[in-house]
């Protein structure tokens, strides 16, 4: 579950944020996780709401956007969906891919006061 | 849980064998920014703004790991991360490769559990300086430790630092110590499958040890399938097939560490 250590670090982040811009309170932050970035979306909500207790973002309200993971691969060009972290080109088969998105893990915005 | 802010984000301690151990004695730093701000009554009404973060959630990490690698370059020293499940073979392989290695380099160990001193006390055996890491609800180890451990190693100059991270495949992963190399260790017992099941972990890593190879007779575990399929997640992964019970191919994984 590390997703609790990063729910504790995005909370860190948007906190310190907040206070840079004068505000004590969020009310919304909004986050960017790809598929193979290596995050479960799932687990992480649950860490936020319960590190995020006693915090600026206490009352926030969360809203996370999901990257689908996309790769080209160099010798046929063919972009293709990624849901693993890497894979060979499913029309040529071969290993000189790109990933395109899909890494993300990024704190967007907040909407404080 | 730090007991003088409740945060919670500094659980883990760091010792020597045999050192003794005091929770929350860790030394770390607080932010005591608690916005003192006066209430404006005559403001009652909303000054919601929109901040834009761009930040990286792992920035943090990054960050340390990036000074970690830059203090080890200046002093040459070659650092590398042992990733696998708990049970595979990791202390057992560092063990027996310090008892046959002619290797010029000091070799400096970290340790990484969720409790207990057990492997920093097993190497320390060996005639091998080591630190524990104890990382208590943890589940990985983190830059920001390693640098701890590091600074209370006092490591020579081109010296080998081994890192057993937490036996955890998953949660490792995604935490950059500052290492040169990257090791995920499979012991055959484990199902040739793993690659599969755990992807990240080997499209990250430089070189998959394979252990236990002494208990092929006994279980299923096709080799030819394993490499295959973590060659899939990741082309450029390197193999090493040993038991560091038998010996058997442990002549290849010495060569290499001889030659760092």
């Amino acid at each position: 579950m590390h997703e609790l250590s990063i729910a504790t670090e995005i909370i860190s982040i948007a906190e310190q944020s907040a206070r840079q811009a004068r505000c004590q309170k969020i009310n919304e932050m909004e986050l960017e996780i790809g598929t193979i970035s290596g995050i479960e979306v799932e687990a992480l909500e649950t860490a936020l709401s319960i590190v995020s207790r006693g915090t600026m973002l206490e009352k926030a309200k969360i809203v996370i956007h999901r990257i689908q993971g996309k790769a080209r691969c160099e010798e046929c060009g063919h972009e293709f969906a990624l849901d693993m972290p890497f894979m060979p080109c499913p029309l040529c088969q071969s290993v000189h891919v790109v990933i395109l998105q899909g890494k993300e893990s990024h704190i967007k915005t907040l909407k404080a006061e | 849980m730090c007991d003088t802010c409740g945060c919670g984000s500094n659980e883990y301690r760091i010792f020597l064998p045999g050192e003794k151990k005091i929770a929350g004695e860790q030394e770390h730093s607080h932010d005591h920014d608690h916005g003192h701000d006066h209430s404006h009554d005559s403001h009652s009404h909303s000054h919601e703004k929109v901040i834009d973060v761009e930040q990286d959630v792992l920035a943090h990490n990054r960050l340390h790991a990036e000074r970690n690698r830059g203090y080890f370059d200046a002093k040459n020293i070659i650092a590398i991360n042992f990733i696998s499940s708990p049970g595979s073979g990791k202390t057992t392989l560092l063990e027996k490769t310090f008892t046959s290695l002619s290797s010029s380099r000091p070799i400096v160990v970290i340790e990484g559990d969720q409790q207990s001193d057990n492997d920093a006390a097993r190497i320390a055996r060996t005639g091998i300086k080591a630190i524990q890491i104890n990382t208590g609800n943890g589940c990985h180890l983190d830059a920001a430790m390693v640098q701890e451990a590091v600074k209370k190693l006092n490591i020579d100059n081109n010296s080998l630092l081994l890192i057993e991270n937490v036996g955890n495949l998953v949660c490792p992963t995604l935490f950059d110590l500052g290492e040169k190399y990257r090791m995920v260790m499979i012991s055959v017992t484990e199902g040739e499958d793993k690659p599969e099941k755990y992807p990240y972990i080997f499209a990250s890593a430089h070189f998959c040890i394979i252990s236990k190879t002494d208990l092929l007779p006994y279980v299923d575990c096709n080799l030819d399938h394993l490499k295959k399929s973590a060659l899939r997640i990741n082309p450029s992964l390197k193999f090493f097939e040993l038991s560091a019970k038998t010996g058997q191919g442990m002549e290849a994984w010495l060569q290499w560490i001889n030659s760092l």
